[in-house]
């Protein structure tokens, strides 16, 4: 493998370089969407929580706060290739969790999206390991368990639908379209191996959006939007959630 | 014309003066209060987050009579789905029925609920607590103010705290022409459920609920419910929905003219406020409702603008004022 295993890695601060560099106007939104963003999340029924997310061509950190601000605590995801490679989930009052990353690195045109995504990723932790391959026609992700035991220091991050230990996903393009997200861009489709969990994903032009039938919160239809004026939002129709995002 | 208003036909030449030319905001008045909050202090209310109202009586006034009583039979078949559940002589072989109903519910209140929560918070904040922005009557002196009527984005800092404060800075504010608030207002709430609207709320039912037929039972279903339902996320919900006749005045900070209707929109459509704006004319030319545009995040692709002049304000408290 090319990459080496980060692991071991903090969770850097809620916020920090995005890798935007250099003074002047930022790019558009259409073309490129590195940057500090404003998030505003909310679960059905929950009062909304703020967050930030910094994204750029070598780093991604998603913090959501617990309340209306850092203040009462957070939840983070926080990735990094800047030196070695790091991963890390917290929830506090828990320490960051870190995950061990391996990447062999592919060429792929992501469009807008900075972070570098294609080749073959193996992340681990816990007892968890989730093997992607990201490809322009093609993706796939097996999830199996390393071992049994007690997790350490936390969970899966509950914000984020958890996939079936056991199963393999795979994710193939049906027709290409127009996408502000190059090669995602194109009618796809999502199965598991029992061919029971189900997910026909549209990305076209500034819009991504999910119709799955599966047995987690991504049940149902997701969708988001970035419009030109870097304001990002979406929706899942099933369970109520609901993102804003805005580009500072 | 009445002084102060624009004329309704002069659309476009409208919107792009008042674009241009954001008015100068009185910074203070005789019969106004006024609170001053420091960047210190927001830091330290943020430590103790408030509770806010649940927003359950903007939520009742937001729907029409028949979306009430829509909500009424939503509430009666979840509470009937759950007690086969708990029959003995019911085999259930899944929860599809309850959770059928259950999201059926959801996408029902939910995004209304979300909208309605966060508006009634009265005070919003960045990320970090370092920028707080609140509704006011009078900006306080140095603070970084600006118009609440908007008749478009503004620049850079005026978009982050527009919103930040999304509940009122993307909201269309219409004044109803022939004070038939209700009127527009029902139009609005009429037809298909809307992907981007969340509240329509009159300036009156901002501040008391509504009685209706409809509201009855909906109270009395939802406070049923809340009882059968322990450990549901819906509890909570349930529960401020059936207390809403009692509740207090959830956003008396809000004080908007007479005749006023306010729109809120989803927060997961912010990025489409285009849509959301557009979807709001198309329902008033349809009927033929005449309105003015006080305030609203985007130019409607063929409405009239006009703007109120003497506006509340949105007030930004920054550590470090753009």
């Amino acid at each position: 493998m090319a990459g080496s295993g980060g692991g071991g890695g903090s969770a850097a601060g809620g916020s920090g370089s995005a890798g935007t560099g250099g003074a002047g106007p930022a790019p558009g939104c259409d073309t490129d969407l590195t940057g500090t963003w404003d998030l505003i999340a909310t679960r059905a029924y929950k009062s909304p929580s703020s967050g930030t997310l910094v994204i750029g061509a070598d780093a991604l950190t998603v913090t959501i706060n617990h309340g209306s601000t850092s203040g009462f605590g957070f939840d983070r995801l926080a990735y990094s290739t800047q030196g070695s490679r790091t991963l890390s989930w917290q929830r506090t009052p828990n320490p960051a969790i870190p995950i061990d990353v391996q990447n062999t690195p592919a060429a792929l045109d992501a469009g807008s999206f900075p972070l570098v995504l294609g080749g073959s990723w193996v992340f681990s932790a816990n007892m968890w390991r989730f093997s992607v391959s990201v490809g322009a026609t093609a993706s796939s992700l097996i999830v199996d368990r390393l071992s049994t035991g007690t997790l350490v220091g936390g969970t899966w991050p509950d914000r984020i639908p958890r996939p079936r230990l056991g199963e393999t996903y795979s994710v193939s393009r049906l027709t290409p379209l127009a996408s502000q997200f190059g090669v995602f861009g194109g009618q796809w489709q999502a199965v598991n191996d029992k061919d029971d969990e189900t997910c026909s994903i549209r990305v076209e032009n500034d819009m991504v959006q999910f119709d799955c039938q599966t047995g987690n919160a991504f049940n149902g239809i997701t969708q988001l939007t970035v419009g030109s004026d870097c304001v990002a939002s979406g929706s899942t129709i099933n369970s109520g959630w609901e993102l804003s995002a805005r580009r500072r | 014309m009445h002084p102060g208003r624009w004329p309704l036909l002069s659309v476009t030449a409208v919107w792009a003066t008042m674009a241009s030319a954001a008015p100068q905001p009185p910074l203070a008045g005789p019969d106004l209060s006024l609170e001053v909050v420091t960047a210190e202090r927001s830091s330290e209310k943020a430590k103790t987050d408030r509770p806010s109202p649940s927003g359950a009586a903007l939520v009742l006034n937001s729907l029409s009579e028949q979306e009430r009583s829509k909500l009424a039979e939503s509430l009666h078949s979840l509470a009937a789905a759950t007690a086969r559940k708990r029959n003995p002589f019911y085999v259930a072989i899944d929860d599809t029925e309850e959770q059928a109903a259950a999201q059926k519910l959801f996408a029902e209140t939910a995004p209304a609920f979300t909208a309605a929560a966060a508006l009634s918070r009265g005070r919003w904040l960045s990320a970090e607590g370092d920028l707080a922005v609140r509704v006011v009557k009078t900006c306080s002196p140095g603070s970084r103010c600006m118009p609440l009527f908007s008749q478009g984005p503004g620049d850079g800092i005026e978009q982050r705290i527009r919103f930040l404060a999304w509940p009122v800075g993307y909201a269309v504010i219409l004044r109803a022409a022939g004070n038939d608030a209700d009127h527009v207002a029902s139009v609005l709430r009429a037809g298909p459920a809307s992907s981007q609207i969340a509240l329509v709320l009159t300036s009156t039912e901002l501040h008391s609920l509504r009685k209706s037929p409809a509201l009855s039972s909906v109270l009395k279903s939802a406070a049923h419910l809340a009882k059968k339902l322990p450990g549901s996320p819906l509890v909570e919900t349930l529960e401020s929905i059936g207390r809403a006749a009692s509740a207090r005045d959830e956003v008396p900070w809000l004080k908007l003219p007479r005749d006023t209707v306010l729109v809120v929109p989803r927060l997961g459509a912010l990025a489409t406020s285009n849509r959301f704006v557009d979807e709001i004319d198309s329902r008033l030319q349809a009927a033929r409702a005449q309105v003015e545009w006080l305030s609203s995040p985007r130019k409607p692709t063929a409405s009239p603008g006009d703007r109120k002049d003497k506006p509340t304000f949105l007030h930004a408290v920054s550590r470090q004022p753009a």
